[in-house]
């Protein structure tokens, strides 16, 4: 299932070339206008105006953001209706997101209900402020993934209004070999693919449509409300559009180019219908284990009243978004029943939720995390994340993003790490009986987010996913190892995220040593109270001195390395 | 043994049960003495500790919230490592939850004895009374006998809401854990401490398990 539905699939069904040259430029033209195109598909004209853009366009001038420009591009694609009234908007990545969903939904002839929820706001951030994506796409939109990443870690995490935009291509959303002229088409086929995946399971248990709800959570029942009044709202606004359409091509008609547009149109309409044709037949063999989706859908309704209540995005009228979250959590158990439900999800997918605010993107982003995360919510790969199985994947080498995941299973990981840090510490450890390091477990399997502060566990999740010092550490052996490979002498195993766990136990130190273990419940039972910024600092020094003192050891110990110098500037390199 | 200081006592109690049914309010509520009704879920183990006076002496009890998914049951055994204690919660008004009893217990026994052989002291909780009673609707005299097949030392009907019988459960188990201490002390033979097997011939306290009966008829 995984792979049928995974956005890498979208990639290779879908391919680049279809989407340039068969349907791309074809739709852009339609609806747009060739001015429009034209600055697309010259490359000069992006280049050249670093900062503002300003586009000519039948709604009249259009301020764009450079950066973003791409991407509002592909809101206008669809949504001309919307033009005039987000001409003043656009730099604002949620809103622009937020309103390509809307046009999925008035494109989508699906019914209302069946949509996506409205952005939570369409004010936008200050035009033109220069941002991670800087420097990170190329003219046709296209993502430096590993510039992206470095500029992560180097920041340490991208500035809020900008992490919608980064994580979309953090987490696969969107592949970072897009261009923005494929995006609006494969966000469409995405939007598409998910409708037909929630119309689904919804089919086969209609009962399970609504949050059973048992009377006593008032808030939770206000919360069915707002979500209820949204959806009305979002039909309204559907139907709205579609008049205003309607009206538009009845003034329209009376132009030249009329001819040429109801063309176009058709094509537009037949390309989405081809799309949920193809969705259709795509999930039309996947049959339910009813049995099983709906033991994950009581557990799933026991949890996500409890996703974290507090934050913002889930406060008065937001939590109408705890019913979106709900949506999200049992369309994919139906469809990874390997995976299915298990608890702590809930507060993994919230976190996309939150800062993509897109019921689309949000399933998709999560189900691409999911894909590296799901060994560890298993309840086999739970078991190898704390347990004595050193476990350990032989095909990963290599592949960054591979080696995170199966490194990333085992906390037994951590405590070794904690040997060749701080042996003392270690050893206290195990003595005092917490040498399964099972205060470790939540830490990894939800990366921190209940240990920090809210912003900063956005942060540090965002900064983890980069996989970026297991990418140095790879790039240390490597340059250690040309051209004769040798063995290791970095353990590539200890990831970032277990150098966090570590500084956090040697952070707390004192309070670990001298206190026997009956004096307190647990002396790391501390929720959203440690410093990030401290705690990456000293990871990074301790993953700095770890990654020398490896080195040295490996030089002293075997073989002398051609160049040592040359060797330590590298490293060095890596990191400043 | 005999210190001029008050002598102290730290046990790992365990708390378990199906997801949803209250474990972490009761922690909550017999540790902090406050109830909220959304925390979150738990994952993997929270920890907490209370600290009892009991008969001139120091009890420290740090209490094992476990997370309740089922499929968590892997992780269970290295939890429940020197535990002396177990309270095993469901939720008064759904059935389901009481059924998962039995798969908790059995659990929980299989994977956990105490040195000397025998299980360790484990007290049901039936929370969430201030709901209604579904589950126990005229069921009293079947509890009792419930508790006595599947080896509970006792019951309660909680409330970490309205706070009823948190403590009073706390207390029966901390009494059965102390009595199994001594039980197994006076198996030690000189300064080795060998596991004996032999029966003791039904040395719990079965006092407690009837006084706090006063809900049912």
């Amino acid at each position: 299932m995984d792979s049928q539905v995974g956005p890498q699939v979208l990639d290779s069904e879908v391919g680049p070339q279809v989407l340039d040259s068969e349907v791309g430029p074809q739709v852009l033209d339609s609806q747009v206008g060739p001015q429009v195109l034209d600055s697309q598909v010259d490359p000069q004209i992006l280049d050249s105006q670093v900062g503002l853009q300003v586009l000519d366009s039948q709604n009249g001038l259009q301020v764009l953001d450079s950066q973003v420009g791409l991407q509002v591009l592909d809101s206008q694609v669809h949504l001309p209706a919307l033009h005039s009234e987000e001409s003043g908007d656009t730099t604002d990545l949620d809103s622009v997101r937020g309103s390509g969903d809307q046009s999925r939904r008035a494109d989508c002839s699906l019914p209302p209900e069946e949509s996506v929820a409205p952005p939570a706001s369409l004010t936008a951030s200050p035009p033109g402020l220069p941002g991670v994506m800087d420097g990170v796409m190329d003219a046709e939109g296209r993502v430096d993934e590993s510039r992206l990443r470095t500029y992560i870690l180097k920041n340490g995490g991208v500035c809020p209004s900008e992490r919608g935009l980064a994580w979309r291509f953090l987490f696969g959303v969107f592949p970072c070999s897009s261009t923005a002229a494929e995006r609006p088409l494969l966000a469409q086929q995405m939007a598409v693919r998910y409708q037909v995946m929630k119309s689904k399971w919804r089919q086969s248990l209609p009962a399970a449509v609504r949050l059973r709800l048992n009377g006593t959570d008032a808030e939770l029942v206000a919360a069915v409300r707002f979500h209820d009044q949204r959806q009305a709202a979002a039909r309204q606004q559907a139907e709205e559009q579609r008049e205003e359409q309607r009206e538009e091509q009845a003034e329209e008609q009376r132009e030249q180019a009329e001819e040429q547009r109801e063309e176009q149109r058709e094509e537009v309409r037949e390309r989405l219908s081809f799309l949920q044709l193809q969705a259709q037949v795509l999930f039309e063999r996947v049959t339910f284990d009813l049995d099983d989706l709906q033991e994950a859908i009581r557990i799933i309704d026991k949890d996500v009243p409890r996703t974290d209540r507090d934050l913002t995005y889930f406060l008065g009228e937001g939590s109408g978004n705890l019913l979106v979250l709900r949506d999200i959590l049992i369309t994919y158990a139906a469809f990874h029943p390997e995976v299915s439900y298990a608890q702590g999800m809930n507060d993994l997918c919230s976190r996309f939720l939150e800062v993509l605010d897109s019921e689309v993107d949000t399933y998709w982003s999560f189900s691409c995390c999911m894909e590296k995360f799901s060994k560890d919510f298993r309840a086999d790969g739970l078991h190898r994340k704390i347990v004595n199985e050193l476990w350990m994947c032989s095909g990963c080498e290599g592949a960054v993003n591979e080696l995170w995941m199966c490194s990333g299973c085992v906390a037994e990981l951590a405590a070794a790490l904690l040997r060749e840090l701080d042996p003392q510490l270690h050893d206290h450890l195990v003595t005092e009986g917490m040498e399964s390091f099972t205060f470790c477990h939540r830490w990894l399997l939800l990366g921190f987010q209940r240990e920090f502060e809210h912003g900063d566990a956005l942060r540090l999740f965002e900064i983890l996913s980069c996989n970026h010092l297991e990418l140095i550490s790879q790039q240390v052996d490597r340059a250690r190892t040309t051209p004769a490979p040798a063995p290791r002498a970095v353990n590539a195993e200890f990831t970032f995220e277990l150098f966090i766990c570590a500084t956090i136990l040697i952070e707390n130190r004192e309070a670990l040593l001298p206190v026997p273990r009956r004096r307190t419940a647990h002396p790391l039972h501390q929720q959203g109270t440690l410093d990030l910024n401290s705690i990456l600092q000293n990871a990074e020094t301790h993953f700095y001195n770890y990654c020398k003192r490896c080195a040295r050891d490996f030089m002293n110990g075997c073989c002398k390395p051609r160049d040592n110098k040359d060797f330590f500037y590298q490293l060095r390199s890596f990191f400043f | 043994m005999q210190n001029s200081h008050r002598k102290e006592h730290l046990y790992k109690i365990l708390v378990i049960g199906d997801l949803g049914v209250g474990k972490t309010s009761i922690i909550k509520r017999y540790v902090h003495h406050n109830f909220s009704p959304n925390y979150r879920a738990t994952i993997g183990v929270d920890f907490a500790l209370k600290v009892l006076n009991w008969d001139q002496e120091t009890v420290r009890l740090q209490l094992w919230d476990i997370a309740g998914q089922e499929r968590f049951g892997n992780m269970t055994r290295v939890y429940y490592r020197e535990a002396m204690g177990a309270f095993i919660v469901f939720d008064v008004t759904r059935p389901a939850s009481f059924e998962a009893i039995t798969k908790w217990k059995e659990d929980l026994d299989a994977k956990l004895t105490l040195a000397n052989g025998k299980n360790v002291a484990t007290v049901l909780l039936a929370n969430k009374c201030d709901q209604g009673r579904d589950v126990l609707t005229n069921n009293g005299i079947k509890m009792e006998q419930f508790c006595q097949e599947n080896g509970f030392v006792g019951w309660f009907e909680t409330s970490a809401k309205e706070n009823i019988n948190i403590d009073e459960a706390a207390n029966c188990l901390v009494k059965h854990i102390i009595a199994s201490e001594k039980d197994m002390l006076q198996s030690e033979v000189s300064d080795t401490i060998s596991p004996q097997l032999e029966k003791n011939g039904g040395g719990t306290c079965s006092s407690c398990f009837r006084s706090h009966h006063v809900l049912h008829p």
